[in-house]
């Protein structure tokens, strides 16, 4: 029993279960981590910042604390839309700051083993390839997974801490 | 097929045409020695050389026009894995194609091991056995391949433009220099393998059409025909990505093989007029080419392809099957390519 319990345990722990809230960007079902979501909040009027640079919405007050908001579409890639009611600034923590990203919605949190993650082919040329983690199928549905902290630059996160 | 693809077609082969071509020079030498003493008038610098080329072009498309000769029973072979046991089979007279309703599953598995019995034994019609058929089968998608779908290889289109390819390997031919055909000249790719070398002498193949180019696939290196259905955008892939499709739990990446076979002639009105319907699935890879449509299957000989001896700049062509003067894809290359993100010309060195 020893052995092969053991062995067994070992695989659950590389098989590790992990945590996404789901949120969707132009049609597609994107995942982040759970633990890196600190709240989800409507949309709230975003106050520009002049001179922020493009990826930058603006700030918001939450609870006393500034909060700089991303535009997520933009940092994605992807045409900009209207805000409706089904908008969402996410808060998140990443690379030791709270930050807000504006998604079309958020959907679920799903639970993933590490096994149900699959890699995508590391053929992006562009900045925003490096976002993806990877892909999991669920539910006949693609869910793609963001890795958080690479959604800015070392230089863009420093940047976004002076602002 | 628009006349807008017809001309990015054109154009490219156009293009390919204009690579230097080292031999002419020596060619036109020879060529001038050969010549008797009696005629001493200046003759145009190129123009005998391109008149032999043209006329083995000519000789070339007149027997391929002529003879558009669709191997049925090699198409039946190919399509077993793919096709419902209720598959209709029209009796038809050789040569003639027709549009049979065929229910295709979503993927292939090209059962080379059937194949090869078909080769050697003479037991059942397709060679391929009922309960690989059953297996392979699964009638989950019930597809119509419209008229397109079969209708010869050896369209005049696609014949015209490719001859152009054929042309500049006959360049090839004549050569008596060595260049690099690298994009760099300096760094041949590596890890291409030449694809004649692992074929027998001879094998099946797989025409698809894209945009007005014929494309052909060795079956051995087809890992099956998915119908294109939805397509996951992911976002910063290069415009050759057309996306994620899942497909049984798997995810295959679609390429578009339009813009990344040519990418210069790839402009908002050409991707409009693209209608992709399938998804060749290269070998067992996460790869799967979009085309247009399926022609035809067909068992052709290695002599009946004009290989490509050094892979050179487009190591993904493995060479041009003279008959239905279209390229044939050495899909190794393709793979190695599309994992490093490359484009159809970079080196993979």
């Amino acid at each position: 029993m020893t052995e092969t319990s053991s062995v067994a345990a070992v695989a659950t722990k590389e098989d590790a279960v992990l945590q996404w809230v789901t949120f969707h960007l132009d049609n597609e079902t994107y995942g982040i981590n759970v633990m890196q979501v600190q709240e989800v909040l409507r949309y709230t009027e975003i106050a520009p910042v002049p001179g922020a640079p493009h990826y930058v919405l603006g700030i918001i007050n939450l609870r006393g604390n500034v909060v700089t908001v991303i535009d997520t579409r933009s940092r994605f890639g992807l045409p900009s839309t209207e805000v409706d009611d089904s908008t969402r600034i996410v808060i998140i923590e990443a690379e030791k700051q709270v930050i807000g990203i504006l998604v079309d919605s958020v959907a679920e949190v799903v639970y993933l083993r590490s096994s149900e993650i699959d890699n995508t082919p590391n053929v992006g040329t562009e900045e925003s390839a490096k976002f993806i983690q990877g892909v999991s199928n669920r539910e006949e549905e693609l869910l793609i997974l963001v890795d958080l902290d690479k959604l800015l630059t070392d230089e863009e996160w420093a940047d976004l801490k002076e602002m | 097929m628009s006349a807008t693809g017809d001309s990015a077609v054109f154009d490219y082969f156009s293009l390919l045409l204009k690579e230097p071509i080292s031999s002419i020079g020596d060619d036109e030498a020879d060529l001038a020695v050969a010549k008797p003493d009696l005629d001493r008038r200046p003759t145009p610098e190129i123009e005998p050389v391109a008149k032999l080329m043209a006329e083995d072009i000519d000789n070339l498309m007149t027997a391929t026009l002529d003879k558009p000769e669709v191997d049925r029973a090699v198409l039946e072979r190919l399509l077993a894995p793919v096709v419902s046991p209720e598959v209709a089979t029209e009796k038809v007279g050789p040569g003639v194609m027709t549009s049979p309703e065929v229910k295709i599953a979503p993927r292939v598995k090209v059962n080379t091991k059937a194949q090869t019995k078909a080769k050697t034994s003479a037991k059942t019609e397709t060679g391929v056995e009922e309960s690989s058929v059953s297996k392979l089968a699964e009638p989950e998608v019930k597809t119509k391949l419209n008229a397109s779908a079969e209708e010869p290889v050896s369209a005049k289109e696609p014949v015209r433009r490719l001859a152009d390819i054929v042309a500049e390997d006959l360049a090839g031919l004549t050569s008596t220099k060595v260049t690099p055909e690298t994009q760099t000249g300096s760094v041949p790719p590596a890890n291409t393998g030449l694809l004649a070398d692992n074929l027998e002498d001879d094998f099946q193949v797989l025409f698809f059409k894209i945009a007005g180019l014929t494309l052909a696939v060795p079956l051995v290196s087809l890992g099956g025909i998915v119908r294109l259905e939805k397509l996951n955008h992911i976002i910063g892939r290069p415009a050759w990505y057309l996306g994620l499709q899942n497909h049984r739990g798997e995810q295959i990446n679609v390429v578009d093989t339009c813009a990344w076979v040519m990418p210069e002639h790839i402009d908002k009105e050409s991707v409009e007029s693209k209608n992709y319907q399938y998804v060749v699935q290269l070998t067992k890879s996460n790869w799967g080419l979009a085309c247009e449509s399926l022609l035809n299957a067909t068992r052709i000989d290695k002599s009946q392809v004009n290989w490509r001896t050094k892979p050179g700049k487009r190591p993904w062509l493995a060479g041009v099957v003279k008959e239905q003067m279209c390229g044939i894809l050495n899909v190794d290359a393709l793979i190695t390519m599309l994992d490093a993100g490359l484009g159809c010309q970079d080196p993979i060195g």
